[in-house]
């Protein structure tokens, strides 16, 4: 009875002309939206294997350790197409005793007029579109029925209510899961067509969840429209009902948090983290410049960025000060890189902690659900972000132990010039011979050098790599609130149950 | 008889239930916007203040605004400082705040605006601009029909009442509701955000009439829309359809003009730019090595102005790299604006532009009160460094680095007194457009929306017209 009854709604479903005016629509809409993000990926491709290029080109030109920058560049990711998630430019400047708190980019394009907040992506459409869709196909689903009378005949059949409310709601599910898998499996293996090459089981993985996520998501919707029209006997009143709560869902409940709620409950304390990452980063500039002259005294320098980026080369006496100079960026200023990234991790956590307790404020609304879940399956969101920073940083300290074990860190090889017998000379002594001429110094050394040059070994050092997650380690992320979400469809099914169960059929 | 039926249809409104569900989520729209947008603007004005704050203490350091520190540092400011017109919306596309040096016209954009970025900011823009018109379409989707099943317009015709006044009459009360919904509403709104905020100001309030004026023509547009929609055969198959449609010049049609616009007319990469710029420069200065000069018999002076001139020479080159890049970067915005200005609903966001004096719009003037702004104060600047005796009256931007070689003889490259008119270098006002003219340009701007009224309206009444109404 069951198989026949889904069978008669599907058939009726695919036989109604706004079914097909809203399928077509929202076909049209996939297909646009897919092409205009697969177009601007690969731009993002093309701009990451310029990063990474450069990167490498950077490193093989260093020509003494302080110009050592490794970067930790992020592959786009390829779901991202479907879910754009946190949007964090993709470079992690890697450089000895840096703090590593914001990411920075190389070869993107910034409109210096336009400051672009696009989000336009397939969780867009889904949350906007075919949550409207899968309304406008079920606000008249019972009530529309009873309307021309079929809804008696069948109560007139031994048939439960229960089971025909339930053949309501799948074939309302089946029909739109199907609308949203064809498109979807194409487009799926479209991408892996075009960048197979760049592919990892993370893709796979994100799309199978993503695609449970959106059937849960569909699963939600369809018991709403239903529970609309059992909640009214007019189907145009249940139209209204329905776009009103789609509203409701989909903007306003959103945005009062964000612009209402939010502000009150958390500005205060992130402005608060904030002072402190901000004090903590103002420390370690004052430590920094609280140098002692001396050690910087005589010596000649190129290139002009200081610490990093340069050449140090002559005097004894320099060559000693910078030693201490060394000695004490390790010991001074190196554990204050650290206190500045936890007061960064700090400020991070509390608004990945504000993002979950959105989740479990709006448990109820699966727009909020989808939108931070998908991005948490997708690998793109504040947390993974914290991840990435936290590679970044992992690979820096093994440079930073790297370069203490092997001793270059803390001795002139850091910012060699000349070998290091060249770095004999004493000052004082050359000063009076040139009877301070400084033009005849700077020959003198110069002469003294010739052309010798230190040549570096690039040291051996690991290079950062995407993470890899497993089927465990997606689902760990999401299994609470994949609990919250089926615990909503399941209240909401026993609310249209009720509610139909006292529904006056006449 | 037409008064009857005028009042007939504004009363059968007023007991829709979907109207009176709408006139409260608007009502909450509104006061929540007023509330939002009035925590927005106090931060606004804070962070603002202390961007000022931060001037003043960089004038009072003095050494910030030494006649030769201005040829090196970006000191020059000029910002619209944060006005009421965020009731109305954030304008956060677009930068506002400009900082320059003095030497060339070598900006730096940054915007005030604080917060998140989401496609959707509860303000009067999202409500006029987005809700209502899909609220004006769902109130007018069955105007015709209803009273078709009902049978009542059939007794209309018998009465003797010609077509074309009730389909007037039909339009007219829409609007009419429209604005009974909308003015006590948004006025509550208003009063509210100015109660918060403690900004009276006669200029906003008329603003945010003139607005709401606009507003009328694109409402007008979805009810001739909706009104056209109800006297086709199934008019619940064509309200799916015209959502769609709605949501597609609301939220697709601006998204991705953005990213078409940048496939289309590309702009180079951050390090690309530099890369010009800084090319540009090297090369003029490797023409200039190449051109023999006997450097060693020119006098002290004679080898400085040398110098000056050929820096000053290759740093205009690296300028015009950068007003190259500022030109292509103003191509790619116009492109952006030209492919989302399809939809009504960024001709709105346009307008408005130019009601507040906000956004793009502002933004060309303030590009050029900035170019004016260095002109006024490099003038100034020659002027009181000519009164120095000890200057040589170079203009040049490296002036700062080469001075000791003069302070050595007692002298400096460029004045060391301090800039007499610090005032000059934080400019929050900017001229834009007489009232006149921005009344023309609007004006311009609101053809097309009346255009596209007076089609669906002519499609409207002739099909009307032929309508049969058994």
């Amino acid at each position: 009875m069951l198989k026949s009854l889904l069978e008669h709604e599907l058939n009726n479903l695919l036989k109604s002309k706004r079914i097909y005016t809203t399928v077509i629509m929202f076909l049209l809409l996939f297909v646009s939206i897919f092409v205009v993000r697969v177009i601007d990926y690969q731009k993002q491709v093309n701009q990451y294997i310029d990063d990474v290029l450069q990167n490498e080109e950077g490193l093989r030109s260093a020509e003494n350790y302080s110009f050592i920058n490794p970067r930790a560049i992020q592959q786009p990711i390829v779901f991202s197409i479907y879910n754009d998630g946190f949007k964090i430019p993709r470079v992690l400047n890697i450089q000895y005793y840096e703090p590593i708190i914001y990411a920075e980019s190389l070869n993107e394009e910034d409109n210096i007029f336009f400051i672009d907040n696009n989000q336009l992506d397939i969780t867009f459409l889904i949350t906007f579109f075919l949550s409207l869709f899968i309304l406008l196909i079920s606000y008249d689903s019972v009530n529309g029925e009873k309307r021309v009378g079929t809804l008696r005949i069948l109560m007139t059949y031994p048939l439960k209510r229960q089971t025909f409310i339930l053949k309501k709601m799948f074939g309302v599910f089946f029909f739109v899961a199907i609308t949203f898998t064809i498109p979807y499996v194409i487009s799926f293996v479209s991408i892996i067509y075009m960048f197979v090459n760049i592919l990892s089981i993370n893709f796979l993985l994100s799309a199978f969840f993503y695609w449970l996520l959106t059937m849960l998501f569909i699963l939600f919707f369809s018991l709403l429209g239903i529970f609309i029209s059992c909640c009214s006997t007019n189907p145009n009143r249940s139209l209204v009902y329905s776009l009103l709560v789609w509203i409701l869902f989909r903007i306003v409940l959103p945005i009062s948090w964000d612009y209402i709620i939010y502000p009150r409950l958390y500005d205060e304390q992130v402005l608060h983290l904030r002072t402190i990452q901000g004090d903590k980063q103002y420390e370690k500039t004052r430590v920094e410049f609280d140098v002692n002259p001396h050690w910087s005294g005589n010596f000649i320098q190129y290139s002009g960025e200081g610490f990093y980026n340069s050449w140090v080369f002559a005097f004894k006496e320099t060559m000693d000060g910078r030693d201490q100079l060394l000695r004490y960026m390790y010991d001074e200023v190196y554990p204050l890189t650290f206190e500045v990234e936890q007061a960064r991790d700090d400020v991070i956590r509390y608004l990945i902690n504000t993002e979950n307790v959105k989740n479990w404020v709006f448990f109820f609304n699966p727009i909020v659900l989808f939108n931070n879940l998908s991005m948490k399956i997708t690998g793109n969101s504040r947390g993974d972000y914290l991840r990435f920073l936290h590679s970044a940083r992992e690979l820096r300290n093994e440079l930073v132990s790297l370069g203490i074990e092997e001793g270059w860190l803390l001795d002139y090889r850091f910012n060699a010039y000349v070998p290091e017998k060249y770095n004999v000379l004493d000052y004082d002594v050359l000063y009076e011979q040139v009877e301070g001429d400084y033009e005849r110094m700077g020959e003198f050394v110069h002469e003294f050098i010739g052309d010798d040059r230190y040549e570096m070994r690039l040291p051996v050092f690991r290079r950062y790599e995407q993470p890899i997650y497993s089927f465990g380690e997606i689902f760990e992320r999401i299994f609470v609130y994949l609990v919250l979400f089926v615990v909503s469809i399941v209240v909401l099914w026993v609310m249209t149950w009720r509610k139909f169960l006292k529904y006056d059929v006449r | 008889m037409n008064q009857i039926i005028l009042v007939k249809d504004i009363r059968l409104m007023f007991k829709d239930l979907k109207f009176q569900i709408f006139f409260l989520i608007l009502v909450v729209l509104f006061i929540l916007s007023a509330i939002s947008s009035s925590v927005s603007f106090i931060s606004k004005q804070k962070s603002f203040q202390n961007e000022r704050n931060r001037f003043n203490d960089l004038v009072a350091d003095g050494q910030h605004i030494q006649l030769i520190q201005l040829l090196q540092n970006r000191m020059l400011m000029v910002a619209s400082p944060p006005s009421p017109a965020v009731l109305f919306s954030e304008y956060d596309n677009y930068p506002d705040i400009i900082n320059t040096g003095i030497m060339f016209y070598e900006p730096e954009f940054s915007n005030n605006n604080i917060g998140l970025r989401r496609m959707f900011r509860l303000n009067w823009l999202f409500i006029l601009g987005m809700i209502m018109g899909l609220m004006m379409l769902i109130m007018s989707f069955e105007a015709i029909s209803q009273e078709k099943r009902a049978g009542t317009l059939r007794l209309l015709t018998i009465n003797g009442v010609k077509r074309q006044s009730i389909i007037w009459h039909k339009y007219i009360s829409y609007l009419i509701l429209y604005l009974i919904v909308i003015i006590p509403a948004s006025m509550t709104s208003m009063i509210l955000f100015f109660a918060l905020t403690g900004t009276w100001s006669m200029t906003f309030m008329l603003k945010f009439l003139l607005i709401i004026l606009i507003s009328i023509p694109f409402a007008s547009f979805f009810v001739w829309l909706g009104i056209f929609i109800s006297m086709s055969k199934n008019h619940r198959n064509t309200i799916v359809m015209v959502m769609f449609i709605w949501a597609f010049f609301v939220v697709i049609v601006p998204q991705a003009a953005i990213i078409i616009a940048k496939q289309v007319s590309s702009i180079k990469t951050v390090i690309e730019y530099r890369e010009i710029r800084e090319q540009a420069r090297y090369d003029e200065m490797m023409r200039q090595a190449e051109e023999e000069n006997d450097i060693m018999s020119l006098s002290f002076e004679d080898f400085f102005a040398l110098l000056a001139s050929n820096i000053n020479v290759a740093d205009e080159k690296k300028n015009q790299a950068l007003q190259r890049e500022i030109e292509e970067n103003m191509r790619q915005t116009r492109m952006i604006r030209g492919i989302a200005g399809i939809s009504p609903f960024m001709q709105f966001v346009n307008i408005s532009e130019i009601v507040f004096d906000k956004g793009f719009y502002l933004l060309n003037f303030q590009q050029e009160t900035t170019k004016q702004a260095i002109n006024q104060i490099k003038n100034l600047m020659i002027e009181q460094d000519s009164r120095d005796e000890t200057s040589h009256n170079l203009l040049y931007s490296y002036a700062y680095v080469q001075r000791l070689v003069f302070n050595r003889r007692g002298e400096t490259p460029f004045s060391e007194e301090l800039f007499e008119h610090p005032h000059l270098l934080f400019v929050t006002e900017i001229e834009t457009d007489d009232v006149p003219s921005k009344i023309m340009e609007i004006l311009m701007k609101l053809i097309p929306i009346l255009v596209l009224n007076l089609v669906l309206m002519v499609g409207a009444v002739g099909k009307f017209e032929r309508l049969d109404i058994r």
